[in-house]
């Protein structure tokens, strides 16, 4: 059970990568709603793993890790609404969004069949995969891509805080693998 | 009391004062610095970092941290003996160091800072 976890684990953080990785070489050409949706969709799906862990994890790091991504999430997802409003766009479906949450829908699934310890380290690995992935494909696609001056301000103000995140559930990774 | 004496003692007040507002306006200051006054010390909290991370302060200063991200932290010490509570956009923090300070945001724990007390 374990292993077969682990293997899904890290097939699906090289689906993703591959999948980032592809972004950033194909370049697939996205207009400013649609990095807003990929923005906004990329944000709530952490968001969805974090209210996972919170309903089965009994980890009080994991929580409090949890706790912060809902949190901070949030934050970004909030700013990135103010920020279509003002600029009235309605945020855009688009390949990029849909195959995030294709992989989420696969990861959800994943993380809703483990329990206990198994669980723990399959979140926090999951997160740390994740945010590399979101990183590289904010770096790589979406900064570069947005023509408005605030959304890419916005997205450059998102990268520190999903480093910090990624930085802490390293951390987290390394305490529960001990 | 006499009135000579009298007179006397309120010219003299007039004249201190007299020099005060003399000294005062033409900015002089005391020889001796007032090393007692505490002096408030900013920590600005942006982009996921404490600036600046390491600050020297004298015992008795205060320091005081204010958030500029968009994103709640808090400032907690580093064995959680106290937690400023969480800091929401533009929220602040005051406090008065009596001893060396090693502390981090608890809500995102690579993020740390430290205050050192240094007398002199
Ligand atoms: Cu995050």
């Amino acid at each position: 059970m374990k292993t077969i976890l682990k293997s899904k684990v890290w097939a699906s953080i090289v689906m993703l990568l591959i999948a980032a990785i592809g972004f950033a070489q194909q370049a697939p050409q996205l207009n400013d709603a649609e990095i807003a949706h990929v923005a906004v969709v990329a944000n709530q799906i952490d968001i969805d793993y974090a209210k996972i862990a919170m309903d089965r994890s009994k980890n009080p790091e994991v929580r409090e890790f949890a706790q912060t991504m809902i949190a901070d999430h949030n934050a970004i997802i909030e700013q990135a609404v103010a920020l279509v409003t003002k600029l009235g766009v309605e945020p855009q479906d688009n390949a990029v969004s849909q195959s995030l949450l294709k992989q989420a829908e696969a990861t959800t699934k994943m993380l809703k069949a483990a329990k206990g310890a198994a669980f723990d380290k399959a979140y926090v690995d999951n997160e740390v995969a994740y945010h590399q992935a979101v990183i590289d494909a904010v770096k790589g696609v979406l900064i570069p891509q947005s023509q408005n001056a605030e959304l890419k301000a916005l997205l450059k103000v998102a990268l520190p805080i999903l480093e910090t995140h990624l930085g802490h559930a390293k951390m987290a990774q390394s305490k529960i693998s001990k | 009391m006499s009135l000579f004496y009298k007179s006397a003692t309120l010219f003299s007040c007039f004249l201190v004062v007299l020099l005060g507002i003399f000294l005062v306006s033409t900015g002089f200051k005391p020889e001796t610095p007032n090393t007692e006054a505490p002096v408030t010390h900013v920590v600005t909290i942006h982009q996921m970092k404490f600036d600046p991370e390491k600050l020297v302060v004298k015992k008795g200063d205060v320091v005081q941290w204010v958030n500029k991200d968009i994103v709640p932290h808090d400032v907690t010490e580093i064995n959680k003996k106290w937690t400023s509570k969480i800091l929401e956009k533009d929220a602040k923090y005051k406090k008065v160091i009596t001893e060396n300070l090693n502390y981090f945001c608890s809500l995102h724990v690579i993020m740390k800072g430290s205050v050192t007390v240094k007398n002199h």
